[in-house]
């Protein structure tokens, strides 16, 4: 299980098919984690091995290639874990 | 997320139970967050799955965003989500101690498992402040429980970035869920297809769609979900001008007016009816004894939906009722068998009468009943007493004598275009008042075809007056007509008449008998309605299957619930209540009248009753309720709604009365004196 960088033909597909006219021009999405790797010890989330900082930006590309439009706001907050460095993810 | 996130996005600061309660205060204040992020592992147990809510999400945090109107990202866990009652008993007593706090109740309040969005949001429809998000829920299921309970106005969009990024999906088993991802398959178990399992993301997305489309939603719906709900619950932090502005529903109403003859098919519905200046007017959704209105705001209703709702709106049994009826079709070129099934539970409920007839309103119904009358006996004059509807028949009653309708119910209700042939041909008479009644029939001269009326209203029968009028009635071989459209189903099973044992020779029900669907059916005895059958009485929608499918699930519930026996004693409770409080401010001179299952409010103040009236409906609007000069029971009104309103009235009668007695009625009120206001007569 990890995040994935790359969505597959059919991933695609269906962002095409079935999402495309789906998500309004502007959207809000209220529940958005970034993530830094440097603030969690290592191992704590196995899903985002490898995935690098993950932030605003990041957010909306991940987010738009399976709901494509035009403005994507978000409500963001950092992954919570008795283990992480609350301060970094809070700044 | 300042340097890189657009000029809307916010954030939430991840707060622990150990944190410093100011320092936390200072950062929503100061900007830097827009509210908090609690989560479970904070709380000070090994076991945190098992956490109670208020263990991770302390009172000190909820303080701050009722003083910030700041959010919370609030991700409830224990088994069973919202169906665990230490969920449901903290959450409530938070948000409703802290209302101005926003509580977002993620993953539609953690329903991964669809059976716990079924069984537990319901919690959340009373609780004005709580929002639910979508993210990383992969039921559809979750989501349609969760437009059906709270409406798409309280639904936000998420992702739960970038959980949405991960292959698999969330499952439902028993009363649990499970987490799905294709590297838990054991190779030998693979499918060919196991590189496809798409994201989480994609999956959510796919499923909210499909309940989005299932029920109906419009793109405005959508546009909601997506964005502008989440404007309306960071408002407090956001430019002023990024927020949708609020909707008035007077402002739709003079629309109306300018569009819609009369604004709209309903007297009775009129904002003038109410409170010109301020009355919403217009609901988004309607649930329980909850009425939404165009800004979300909910209002806790007595006034009944005029009367047509008896169960509560939106009632259970009766939409899934309607709703197989609709899945199957309403209407087509052949006859919907339920037509037949109701008939017979019908008859089976009037063994006096031999046929019936359906119509998709009380005022069609009643204008059938006399169509009967008159082919029955040949003749066409119509003794009657209190309020029949709109049509010819009874509004001739005003032709050349323009008060003659006054004193039955709905006064000053002009005649125009009501053919003047007809003249004379509708007498009034009074209530318990068999000397009117004798000098309406005088004036009918032998053309009696039925008398009419309602069984009671305001007032119970005297000295055997049904008993006498049937029995004028046959001794003048005209019909008697009994209107049952307000009375059905909540002065007596399945009427008024069959609790007096008085079996007239056509009855009439409509609101209550379908809970919200049009519907009116008219019962008649054999020999009445064979007279009749050459008579020309057809019309397509006449036939449709919704109307019965309500009918039939409407007389099923009142009959097993024993409904008209639980508004009658909780009714005749809640009338001395309301007498307690009229009593407390005499100033007021309020009188509280009516029957047990629908008490009437009158304020006798000479000109200055609608005054009074207009102050009291606005008030108790600001107080959360919506109200009129009589009050109808309903079965999904709890004791507290009852007991919160007797106290909402208490408060507003005390202002009335402190206007009164400072001589501000007219100002406060906005009515000028002299100008009638709410004219239902009770």
């Amino acid at each position: 299980m990890r995040y994935v960088q790359t969505l597959t033909p059919r991933d695609e597909q269906i962002a095409r098919n079935r999402l495309a006219d789906f998500l309004p021009a502007e959207a809000y999405d209220i529940h958005a984690h970034p993530y830094h790797p440097g603030h969690f010890p290592p191992g704590t989330w196995p899903f985002l091995q490898d995935a690098g900082v993950l932030g605003c930006a990041e957010h909306r590309a991940g987010v738009q290639r399976y709901l494509p439009n035009r403005t994507l706001h978000g409500l963001y907050f950092g992954l919570p874990r008795r283990t992480g460095d609350r301060p970094a993810i809070n700044a | 997320m300042r340097t890189h996130g657009t000029p809307l996005s916010r954030a939430l600061r991840v707060v622990a139970p150990t944190d410093d309660p100011d320092d936390v205060a200072a950062s929503i204040r100061d900007g830097r967050f827009c509210g908090i992020k609690v989560y479970h592992c904070f709380a000070a147990r090994p076991d945190t799955m098992h956490a109670t809510i208020e263990e991770y999400a302390r009172d000190w945090m909820w303080e701050i965003l009722h003083e910030t109107r700041g959010a919370m990202i609030l991700h409830i866990v224990r088994d069973g989500a919202m169906e665990d009652e230490s969920n449901q008993q903290q959450l409530r007593r938070l948000c409703r101690r802290y209302p101005n706090a926003r509580p977002i109740l993620a993953h539609v309040a953690r329903s991964f498992s669809y059976r716990n969005a079924r069984r537990g949001l319901h919690v959340l429809a009373d609780l004005d402040n709580v929002v639910i998000d979508t993210s990383a829920v992969c039921e559809a299921e979750s989501f349609r429980a969760a437009i059906e309970t709270l409406g798409p106005r309280r639904i936000l969009w998420g992702t739960d970035f970038a959980v949405d990024g991960v292959r698999g999906r969330c499952v439902t088993t028993g009363d649990l869920f499970f987490w799905l991802h294709p590297e838990l398959i054991k190779p030998e178990h693979q499918a060919p297809t196991r590189d496809d399992m798409t994201l989480v993301g994609i999956e959510s997305a796919l499923t909210l769609r499909e309940a989005c489309e299932d029920a109906g939603l419009t793109q405005g719906d959508l546009d909601d979900l997506f964005l502008r709900n989440a404007l309306r619950t960071l408002s407090a932090h956001l430019p002023a001008a990024a927020v949708p502005p609020p909707t008035q529903g007077i402002e739709l109403w003079q629309r109306a007016k300018a569009t819609i003859a009369g604004g709209t098919g309903l007297l009775s519905k009129r904002a003038e009816m109410f409170d010109e200046r301020a009355w919403p007017a217009y609901f988004t959704r309607a649930s329980g004894c909850s009425v939404w209105d165009l800004n979300g705001q909910r209002y806790r209703d007595f006034a009944g939906g005029v009367g047509a709702i008896l169960l509560g709106y939106g009632d259970r049994d009766v939409d899934r009722a309607v709703g197989r009826r609709i899945s199957a079709g309403t209407y087509c070129s052949l006859v919907n068998p339920q037509e037949v099934e109701l008939a017979e539970t019908l008859l089976g409920l009037h063994p006096w009468a031999g046929r019936v007839r359906y119509a998709r309103g009380g005022g069609d119904a009643m204008s059938i009943a006399v169509r009967i009358a008159r082919a029955a006996t040949g003749r066409s004059g119509v003794a009657f007493c209190g309020y029949h509807g709109w049509h010819d028949w009874y509004l001739a009653a005003n032709l050349g004598e323009q008060s003659a309708l006054d004193g039955h119910l709905l006064p000053g209700l002009e005649p125009k275009g009501v053919p003047r042939e007809l003249r004379g041909t509708a007498q009034p008479f009074k209530y318990n008042d068999l000397a009117s009644l004798d000098a309406a029939l005088a004036k009918l001269d032998g053309n009696l075809a039925a008398i009419v009326m309602e069984p009671m209203r305001s007032q119970l029968p005297k000295d055997d007056f049904l008993q006498k009028v049937k029995a004028r009635a046959a001794a003048a071989g005209a019909v008697f007509v009994v209107d049952e459209v307000t009375s059905g189903l909540r002065y007596g099973f399945p009427g008024a008449m069959a609790r007096l044992g008085i079996e007239p020779d056509i009855v009439v029900y409509a609101k209550a008998m379908s809970n919200g669907y049009p519907f009116g059916t008219v019962i008649g005895r054999e020999s009445v309605m064979q007279q009749a059958t050459g008579s020309f009485i057809s019309s397509s929608y006449w036939t449709d299957g919704v109307g019965p499918a309500a009918a039939l699930a409407v007389l099923a519930k009142v009959h097993r619930l024993g409904v008209f026996e639980q508004m009658w004693e909780r009714g005749a409770a809640f009338q001395a209540g309301l007498r307690e409080v009229a009593a407390r401010h005499p100033q007021c001179a309020l009188t509280i009248g009516g029957m047990p299952s629908t008490p009437t409010l009158t304020f006798n103040l000479g000109p200055d009753a609608p005054l009074a009236q207009t102050l009291y409906i606005r008030r108790m609007r600001e107080r959360g309720f919506l109200v009129a000069s009589y009050a109808y029971m309903m079965l999904a009104q709890r004791d507290e709604d009852r007991s919160a309103m007797l106290e909402a009235l208490d408060v507003t009668l005390a202002e009335i009365s402190r206007s009164i007695s400072e001589g501000r009625l007219e100002a406060d009120s906005g009515v000028a004196r002299g100008l009638r206001g709410f004219a239902r007569l009770a």
